[in-house]
């Protein structure tokens, strides 16, 4: 998980994550849409890829990156256990401190 | 470059800062309501509550074992802000209050260092926000 936020900490890697959302893109797509060359595109490509975030498939002359969401849904439930954890403690602590207040204990 | 993961809950409580700072810092009542488990309690061994002061916690788990809390406090600033985790700073949770509608602004944040791990560009910290009602991730951003 800590090597998932490194990855998704880069505001570029994640405007590609957005990008790849809808569908599948090419380099050259993304560089459009990401705003930046094609050397930086590639390289965070290759971060994502590496990181098991994002697949390729070549089509004819191209190379088409897709999402793969295996990795942010782990993220995902890592959070959500996370948020639960929090949900719980607090939802003890608004108890513990509503019958401080029954029993006139400030 | 050390990448510093953050990750940030809060809530509004129906509750003045004064009573969320004691719930914190008073450990007959921080071991009361800190651990998640319903019916379940802490064991303090430590708290010396001051900057730099001992903080030793046990979490009793269902299984049997215990995870074990162990560090100082970084920063005790009375009814706004405490700080306390490792001694070298690399897990930290940071507790913050401030009055809002409705009683107590209450934000906790966990920061963990991990050495080693290289975040490319001028980016340093991950932080992955939501807000602790709705059930899904709010917002993804860096800082």
């Amino acid at each position: 998980v800590d090597h998932l936020f490194a990855v998704l900490a880069d505001p570029t890697r994640r405007r590609i994550l957005e990008t790849l959302r809808p569908q599948e893109r090419s380099v050259g797509e993304l560089v459009d849409r990401v705003g930046m060359h094609q050397a930086g595109v590639s390289r965070h490509l290759r971060v994502l890829r590496d990181a098991g975030m994002v697949k390729v498939r070549k089509d004819a002359q191209r190379r088409l990156y897709s999402l793969d969401p295996g990795p942010l849904q782990e993220l995902d439930a890592w959070l959500g256990h996370y948020r639960g954890l929090w949900d719980a403690r607090f939802d003890k602590l608004a108890d513990h401190l509503a019958s401080r207040r029954r029993s006139g204990r400030r | 470059m050390t990448l510093r993961t953050s990750l940030t809950v809060e809530r509004v409580f129906d509750a003045t800062p004064e009573e969320l700072w004691d719930a914190w810092t008073d450990p007959e009542q921080y071991r009361k309501w800190y651990h998640p488990v319903p019916g379940m309690e802490l064991v303090v061994h430590e708290f010396d509550l001051r900057a730099g002061g001992r903080i030793h916690v046990d979490m009793p788990l269902p299984g049997g074992n215990a995870h074990t809390t162990r560090g100082i406090f970084h920063a005790v600033e009375p009814h706004r802000r405490l700080v306390f985790g490792a001694e070298d700073g690399s897990e930290l949770h940071e507790v913050t209050l401030a009055p809002a509608p409705g009683g107590t602004r209450m934000t906790v944040t966990w920061t963990s260092a991990s050495p080693g791990m290289q975040a490319p560009g001028s980016r340093q910290r991950a932080l992955m926000a939501w807000e602790s009602s709705s059930g899904k991730l709010e917002r993804l951003l860096a800082r």
